[in-house]
């Protein structure tokens, strides 16, 4: 790992004064607001957005797993529709807790690996051009992980602390670039990695209809100045149209939010699609798992039910109960 | 000599980030990363579902295989349980297209959202503008403003959590494991009596 990819380099350096302080001020004081607002919630509002961390194939393995877990075995033991015997319905029942841990395991043993190998690559810029690459802006705890690398005898209150400085002066970096140099995105080992001229435009389209959303009071005038952008007006110069129409709204610091927040969302989009493939090619061998585990757990921990099923005649019967009873099978064994 | 590090990392680049970075090329990808950057929830809803169903489908093929391979099964038999699977497969499905169709819609999620937890974001809200009426020209506290950005943004996020939340939970917890196995029960002793009468037609042409 390049300690260099978080370190703070280029023309930004000579801007930090002023500007520096402006930003990281704004920068912090939204994150402290946010922070405020979120404690403030109800626990039930924090719980729901627990789940918001949970991005991709992941959730997706979770609930169906609770549902195969938890909520099935209850509807195929107490169904009173079924026609099959308690015995043959708990047999059934006990299958689903099996299957939902084994798909937790393999598919979701799978899944991680790859959402972390491909969050690794955002971060150290190994995707080809912008759309998946973080490099410009890391994340903390990637960042956590580089300067603890590099300085071992640092506490976890330190590394934490730098790790932060270091990404709001990305943050900041990154704004200078869109100011200075009317450029978005990063300089990883010497090499440009921005946007075309035609995905900057879309961007500060993007950028606008979010002000608008933000602003509604002054949405009317922030949308006259749209027509400006397919003229080819420098981010420097719309930053200081937008800020005679609001003070307080820096258009660059928006524009670079906002481009972070796309490469977040490319990312989730990315990893959602790669969960679904991985998750797929592993289901034949998760078939395969439970059909040669299930019946040898059903052996070593309920024989009784294990045997009986075994010695019952009307085969047919048992599978059927089985089938209708949500999606189990008779085993082979 | 070559590092068993050395072979990892080949392994990884040739086997894994190669097809990835290829992968992340394809147009499928675009079209994709394009609806989540646009947060258009019904097409993140609407893929988590897909994945499921596509899942289920898959799994649906395996079981009807197995079944038509399992020699625990009658012969004569095979068949009636493996169109048992595909009815059980084909219900799963359609009822989580359901699911989809009717929680996942945005009008439904708005009202929902709302009925759930309009008054618990009223309160939170009122409670700020208290906080922010209260202490005037403190530059260190938030402004008016500050406070409907953070909040839109914070209302925002969780109500798209809900909803994925929600419509994975009415298809995969509730269609799939609730009420399939209850639709499932009287259809298939239907096809068992449709299955019984044929293969008692088959029997007296034998004899």
């Amino acid at each position: 790992m390049n300690v260099e990819r978080v370190s703070f380099k280029g023309n930004a350096a000579g801007t930090m004064s002023g500007e520096f302080s402006y930003y990281a001020k704004k920068f912090l004081r939204e994150k402290k607001f946010e922070k405020e607002i979120a404690a403030e919630a109800p626990k039930i509002i924090q719980f729901i957005r627990k789940f918001g961390v949970l991005t991709g194939e992941v959730p997706n393995i979770l609930i169906n797993a609770i549902g195969t877990g938890l909520v099935a075995p209850f509807f195929i033991k107490y169904n009173f529709l079924s026609k099959s015997d308690s015995d043959t319905r708990t047999y059934s029942a006990l299958r689903q807790p099996v299957s939902a841990i084994l798909a937790v395991l393999m598919q979701g043993g799978l899944v991680l690996p790859f959402d972390r190998l491909m969050n690794n690559m955002s971060n150290k810029g190994e995707w080809d051009g912008h759309a998946f690459n973080k490099t410009g802006f890391q994340d903390l705890k990637y960042i956590e992980k580089i300067i603890k690398k590099q300085n071992p005898n640092l506490t976890k209150a330190e590394i934490k602390e730098l790790a932060k400085a270091k990404q709001l002066e990305q943050l900041i970096t990154m704004i200078n670039h869109a100011n200075n140099n009317n450029f978005v995105g990063y300089i990883l080992d010497g090499k440009k990695v921005k946007l075309s001229k035609n995905q900057l435009k879309a961007l500060m389209r993007e950028t606008l209809d979010d002000l608008s959303k933000k602003h509604p009071d002054i949405a009317k005038n922030i949308e006259s100045l749209k027509h400006n952008i397919s003229k080819g007006i420098s981010i420097k110069e719309f930053s200081q149209k937008i800020g005679k129409i609001s003070k307080e709204t820096d258009f660059a610091y928006e524009l670079i939010q906002k481009h972070i927040e796309n490469v977040a969302k490319n990312i989730k989009g990315f990893r959602a699609i790669v969960g679904l493939v991985v998750s797929l090619s592993i289901l034949p061998v998760s078939c395969a798992a439970l059909n040669w585990l299930y019946p040898r757990f059903m052996d070593k921990f309920f024989p009784s039910l294990s045997k009986k099923k075994k010695d019952n005649t009307n085969l047919l019967k048992n599978i059927q109960a089985d089938t209708f009873n949500g999606k189990t099978k008779e085993v082979s064994q | 000599m070559i590092s068993v590090s050395k072979i990892m990392n080949t392994t990884v680049n040739y086997g894994l980030k190669k097809p990835l970075k290829t992968l992340a090329k394809m147009n499928l990808i675009k079209k994709v990363t394009k609806e989540y950057r646009g947060n258009n929830i019904k097409f993140i809803a609407g893929l988590g579902i897909f994945s499921i169903i596509l899942k289920d489908g898959l799994g649906c093929y395996l079981y009807v295989k197995q079944s038509l391979a399992n020699k625990k099964i009658p012969e004569d038999k095979r068949k009636f349980v493996a169109a048992l699977d595909l009815t059980n497969g084909g219900l799963m499905i359609s009822s989580q297209i359901l699911a989809f169709l009717t929680v996942s819609n945005e009008k439904v999620q708005e009202k929902l959202f709302g009925k759930l937890f309009g008054k618990t974001f009223d309160n939170l809200a009122k409670k700020f503008y208290v906080k922010i009426n209260a202490v005037k020209n403190d530059t260190t506290k938030m402004t008016l403003q500050e406070f409907e950005e953070c909040f839109k943004k914070f209302k925002g996020g969780t109500k798209n959590i809900f909803a994925f939340l929600t419509s994975l939970v009415a298809a995969t917890i509730l269609a799939k494991r609730v009420i399939v196995p209850f639709i499932a029960t009287p259809l298939a002793d239907k096809a068992k009596v449709w299955m019984d009468k044929k293969d008692s037609k088959t029997d007296k042409v034998d004899k």
